[in-house]
C-alpha cells in the first residue's frame, strides 16, 4: 500500500514538474496544443463528475462548454471586462444554465437521462445557430482580443502563448483540485454510492435528486471554465462549440483514459490529442483511428489506459509483497 | 393552402423514412437493450452504396434489394465481433461501441468515395411531378409517403404472423423468459442486428434520390431517429411510426409557421415528451 | 397500550391494473419485538413492503409510524423518520469497499452528505461508528475489501449494516436468510438475535425458512393472496386451523 501511495506520488510530482517546466523550452506549437490539452483535460474531468462518479451519461455536457465560451467572447468583446471578471460571470451563466437543464434532465436515469441531456445541449445549439444578433450566427462571436489580466497590484497582458498557457495551467489545476476535492467528501461518497445504486441510496435517507442536481451544476460550472478558457485560446466562440459532437469529446477522452479514476479522464485527453496530432500528419481519416482504438478498449480494457495501469502496478506490487 | 399541402407531403415523406429507420432502431434497442448509435451510418452507407452500385447494374430496384442486404450483413458481421463481448456489461459501453462503429464507418465512407456530396436520379418510373389538388410535387417524394405506410404493414405482419417475428416480440418483451422457453438467444440478437441494420440500409437507399449523399448524413438522421423511437417509447413499433409521423410533420410544418425555431422543435418535442411520459407515447412502464 | 405500536397499518390495498397485490391489510407492529410476515411466493410480501417504505404509493389506507402518518412519503423521507428496510435480492454498493457501504449510510443519517470539499478521512467519529457497526457484524477484517468480492454470507450482512448505520427505530428486513446455506442461515438467525438484543430496535422480518420463523419472532402475521390470514403468537398462528389449511400444511409437525 506505502508503495503504491509513493508511486503515485511520485508520477504527479513529474507531471507537475513538467506541465511548469516543459513550456520553457518548447516551440509555440507544442504550447499551443499543450494549451489545448489542459482545458480539454479539465472539460473531461467535469463530465467525469457525472459520468464515472454518479452513474449519468450526458450527451449534452457540450452545452455548459459554449455557454461559458459564449459568455466569455461576449463579455470581452462587448465590455472589454478584464480577465477574472469576464471569467466569473462566463462560470455563473454556465452554472446557471446547467442549475436549469439539470433540474429537469436529472429526473430520468439513464438512455433516457442521455437522450433529455442531449435534447437539451442541441436546444442550446440550435439557439447560438439562430439568434444571430446575440450570437453571430453560425460565424460565432470572433474579432477579439485576450483580456488583460488585472490582479490590481500588476496588470498582466496574456497575449503570448506562453502567458496563456500559464494562466490556463493556473485555472485548470485549480479546477482539477476543486473537482477532486468533491470526489474526495462526503459529498463524493453520496455520489459514488448513487453511481452503484441509487435506489439503495434513497432508502438510506438520500434525496438523489438533490445530489444529483448539485452534481450536475457543479459539472457545467467547471464545464463553463474551461469552454470560456477555450474561447479565449480559439478567440472564437462558434456553434461548433455546443454541438453533441463536442458533447461526445469528453465521453471519448473518459472512456480511454478511465472514468473510475480521477485523472484517468486528463490523461485521456492527452491521449486524444496526441493520437489526433500524429494521426493527421498521415492522413485525413483520424478518426477511423480513433474508433479503431475506441472499440478495442471498450471491449477489452473498460477500465480505460489509466484505470488498466494502476490496475496491473496494484498486482505487481501485490506479487512483491508476497515475494518477500 | 397549396404550401399547407406541399409542406404536410414533405413531412409524411421525411417521417416514413425516419419511420424504417426508427423501426430498426428500436428493434435492436428492444431486443437487445443496445442504443445503436452508429444505426445512422448504417442508413448512410445504404445510399452510399446504391451510388456505388447505380453504374453497375442500372436498376434503382435490384439496388434497393441489394443494397440493404449488404448493410445488414455488415451489421451482423460487427454484431457477432464486436458487441457479443459486451453483454451484460454496463449500457454505456454498448453506446461507446457503435460509436466507435460510427466513427469508423463515418471516415471510411470520406475515404472511398470523397469528402464531397453526391445524387442520384429517382428511377425512371417515379421521376417527374404529379399535379395534387392544383400543386406540383415530385413522384419520388410522393411514392416514398405512400411506401410508408406499406412497409408499416408487412413489418405488422412479419412480427404478429410469422414464428421468427412472434420471437422477435417476445424476446422484446422479455430477454430472460425468451432464453428460458429454449430460443436461441445469441443467433436471435445476430438475427436482430442484421434485420435492424438492414432496415437503416433500406431506408439509405431510398433516400438516395432525395437527399444530398454526404459523409454528414448518417449524423443528421441519427439525432433525429433517436428522438423518434423516445417519444415514441423505445421497443414499441407503434411508437415509432406515430413518432416518426409526428417529427416528420412538427420539421415540416416548423418550417412554413415558425422558422425562426423550426431546428430547435424537436429537441422540444423530444423533452416534454420525455419529462411528461418518461417511456414516450407507447412505451411500457 | 396505544404506546406501544409502532408501526400501525390501517386498510392498506396496493392494485396494479386490475390486480390487487394487497387487499385491505390492517396491522400493528409493537416495540421492541420481533414480528415475522409469511406467505407463500406472491403473498404481496415485497409488496407490502415496497408501498410501506415509499417505493410505491397505496391505493388506498393509511401507514402510520411513531405517530406519524407516512402515507406516500417519499423513500429518503421514511428513512430519515427511522424506519430502514433490506431487500432480498443483495442490494450493497458492489464497487465501493466496506467501510464506504457503512459510512454512505452514516452519512446520510449525519446529515454530512452536503459536505462538498472537506475529505471524508478528516470524519473521525464517522470512521470509528463504521468500524463499530462492522465489528458488532463480525465484518471489520474485511472493511478495505470491495464489496462484491465478499462472500455471499458476508454481502448480506453488509446490507444489514447499511441498514443499521441509519439508526433506524426500526428495521424491515425482506427475506434476509434468502438463497444461504444452513451455516449460513444459522449465523443470520444469530445475527439478528444479537442486534435485537443490543439494540433494542424493532424488526419486522419476511422469511419463508418456518423454523427460522417460530424460533426468533415474537408475533407473527400471515399475508395470503394479498389480504391478512392471522395474526398471533407462534404459539396461535400454529394452531390456527385456516393458516394450516391455506399455508402450512403438515410442515408444522415435521
Amino acid at each position: 500500500m506505502e508503495k503504491g501511495k509513493s508511486l503515485k506520488l511520485a508520477a504527479l510530482l513529474a507531471g507537475a514538474l513538467f506541465l511548469f517546466i516543459f513550456p520553457h523550452f518548447a516551440g509555440v506549437f507544442a504550447v499551443l496544443l499543450l494549451t489545448e490539452i489542459l482545458i480539454f483535460a479539465l472539460f473531461a474531468l467535469s463530465f467525469n463528475l457525472l459520468f464515472g462518479y454518479t452513474g449519468l451519461l450526458s450527451f449534452g455536457h457540450a452545452a455548459f462548454f459554449g455557454l461559458g465560451g459564449y459568455a466569455m467572447a461576449f463579455m470581452v468583446q462587448h465590455f472589454h471586462l478584464s480577465m477574472l471578471p469576464a471569467l466569473a460571470i462566463s462560470t455563473i451563466v454556465a452554472a446557471l444554465g446547467a442549475a436549469i437543464i439539470g433540474f429537469f434532465s436529472i429526473r430520468r436515469d439513464e438512455i433516457y437521462f442521455a437522450m433529455l441531456t442531449l435534447g437539451f445541449g442541441m436546444m442550446i445549439f440550435t439557439l447560438v445557430h439562430q439568434w444571430r444578433s446575440l450570437t453571430g450566427g453560425s460565424d460565432g462571436i470572433t474579432g477579439f482580443e485576450v483580456p488583460v489580466l488585472d490582479l490590481l497590484v500588476k496588470k498582466l497582458s496574456l497575449f503570448s502563448p506562453w502567458a496563456y498557457y500559464y494562466f490556463s495551467l493556473v485555472v485548470c489545476l485549480l479546477g482539477a483540485i476543486l473537482l477532486w476535492r468533491l470526489t474526495l467528501s462526503p459529498f463524493g461518497l453520496i455520489l459514488r454510492s448513487m453511481r452503484e445504486n441509487p435506489e439503495r441510496v434513497s432508502f438510506v435517507g438520500i434525496d438523489i435528486k438533490l445530489y444529483r442536481w448539485i452534481a450536475f451544476t457543479a459539472a457545467g460550472l467547471m464545464a463553463g471554465v474551461a469552454g470560456a478558457l477555450f474561447a479565449l485560446y480559439d478567440r472564437m466562440a462558434s456553434p461548433s462549440m455546443v454541438h453533441w459532437t463536442m458533447s461526445a469529446k469528453p465521453v471519448l477522452m473518459a472512456i480511454l483514459g478511465g472514468p473510475r479514476v480521477f485523472l484517468g479522464p486528463a490523461l485521456g485527453a492527452l491521449i486524444f490529442y496526441l493520437l489526433e496530432h500524429f494521426i493527421t500528419q498521415y492522413t485525413q481519416s483520424w478518426m477511423i483511428f480513433l474508433g479503431a482504438i475506441l472499440v478495442p478498449i471498450v471491449i477489452f480494457f473498460p477500465q480505460g489506459v489509466l484505470g488498466t495501469l494502476i490496475a496491473w502496478a496494484q498486482r505487481l506490487i501485490r506479487r512483491e509483497g508476497h515475494g518477500e | 393552402m397549396d404550401t399547407l399541402l406541399i409542406n404536410i407531403l414533405n413531412g409524411l415523406c421525411y417521417g416514413m423514412l425516419l419511420f424504417i429507420i426508427s423501426m430498426g432502431l428500436t428493434i435492436i434497442f428492444g431486443v437487445m437493450g443496445v442504443l445503436n448509435f452508429a444505426h445512422g451510418s448504417f442508413y448512410m452507407l445504404g445510399a452510399y452504396l446504391c451510388l456505388w452500385l447505380a453504374p453497375h447494374i442500372h436498376n434503382f430496384w435490384l439496388a434497393l434489394l441489394i443494397a440493404p442486404f449488404l448493410v445488414g450483413a455488415l451489421g451482423a458481421l460487427s454484431e457477432m465481433a464486436l458487441l457479443r463481448p459486451l453483454y451484460g456489461r454496463d449500457i454505456s459501453f454498448q453506446l461507446l461501441l457503435t460509436f466507435g462503429i460510427l466513427l469508423i464507418l463515418d471516415d471510411a465512407v470520406k475515404l472511398i468515395w470523397g469528402p464531397g456530396y453526391h445524387s442520384i436520379e429517382a428511377p425512371k418510373a417515379l421521376s417527374g411531378t404529379v399535379q395534387i389538388l392544383g400543386s406540383t410535387y415530385p413522384v419520388y417524394s410522393l411514392f416514398i409517403a405512400l411506401l410508408g405506410p406499406v412497409i408499416a404493414t408487412a413489418l405488422w405482419f412479419f412480427f404478429h404472423k410469422t414464428a421468427w417475428g412472434k420471437m422477435i416480440r417476445a424476446a422484446a418483451m422479455d430477454r430472460e423468459m425468451a432464453s428460458a422457453i429454449g430460443i436461441n438467444v445469441p443467433l436471435l440478437f445476430t438475427a436482430v442486428f442484421f434485420f435492424g441494420t438492414l432496415l437503416a440500409g433500406m431506408a439509405g437507399v431510398l433516400a438516395a434520390p432525395l437527399r444530398a449523399i454526404g459523409p454528414a448524413m448518417g449524423d443528421n438522421i441519427i439525432i433525429a431517429a433517436f428522438i423518434v423511437v423516445v417519444v415514441g417509447g423505445l421497443g414499441s413499433f407503434l411508437g415509432a411510426f406515430i413518432g416518426a409521423i409526428i417529427l416528420g410533420l412538427v420539421e415540416a410544418l416548423g418550417i412554413q409557421f415558425v422558422p425562426q425555431i423550426q431546428m430547435a422543435l424537436p429537441y422540444l418535442l423530444l423533452a416534454l415528451i420525455l419529462l411528461v411520459r418518461p417511456r414516450g407515447l407507447f412505451g411500457s412502464e | 397500550m396505544e404506546n406501544d405500536v409502532i408501526l400501525s397499518v390501517k386498510g392498506l390495498s396496493k392494485s396494479f391494473g386490475k390486480f390487487y397485490a394487497l387487499r385491505d391489510v390492517s396491522v400493528d407492529v409493537k416495540k421492541g419485538e420481533i414480528t415475522a410476515l409469511i406467505g407463500p411466493n406472491g403473498a404481496g410480501k415485497t409488496t407490502f413492503y415496497n408501498v410501506i417504505t415509499g417505493k410505491y404509493r397505496p391505493t388506498t389506507g393509511r401507514v402510520v409510524f411513531e405517530g406519524r402518518d407516512i402515507t406516500s412519503l417519499p423513500a429518503h423521507k421514511v428513512a430519515r423518520l427511522g424506519l430502514c428496510r433490506s431487500f432480498q435480492i443483495t442490494n450493497i454498493f458492489q464497487e465501493n469497499t466496506v467501510e464506504e457501504n457503512i459510512l454512505a449510510s452514516l452519512v446520510a443519517y449525519h446529515r454530512k452528505g452536503l459536505s462538498l470539499f472537506k475529505g471524508l478521512g478528516s470524519y473521525r467519529a464517522l470512521r470509528e461508528e463504521a468500524h463499530r457497526i462492522l465489528e458488532m457484524l463480525g465484518l471489520a477484517a474485511h472493511a478495505q475489501e470491495v464489496a462484491k468480492n465478499l462472500a455471499y454470507g458476508d454481502k448480506r450482512l453488509v446490507e444489514i449494516g447499511i441498514a443499521l448505520a441509519s439508526h433506524p427505530k426500526m428495521i424491515m428486513l425482506d427475506e434476509p436468510t434468502a438463497g444461504m446455506t444452513p451455516e449460513e442461515t444459522e449465523r443470520m438467525v444469530k445475527m439478528v438475535q444479537k442486534l435485537f438484543q443490543k439494540t433494542g430496535i424493532t424488526f419486522l422480518i419476511t422469511e419463508h425458512d418456518m423454523k427460522v420463523v417460530f424460533s426468533i419472532a415474537h408475533k407473527i402475521l400471515v399475508l395470503h393472496q394479498g389480504c391478512l390470514l392471522a395474526q398471533g403468537s407462534p404459539q396461535e398462528i400454529r394452531n390456527n386451523p385456516r393458516v394450516r389449511e391455506a399455508y402450512l400444511g403438515g410442515s408444522l409437525d415435521a
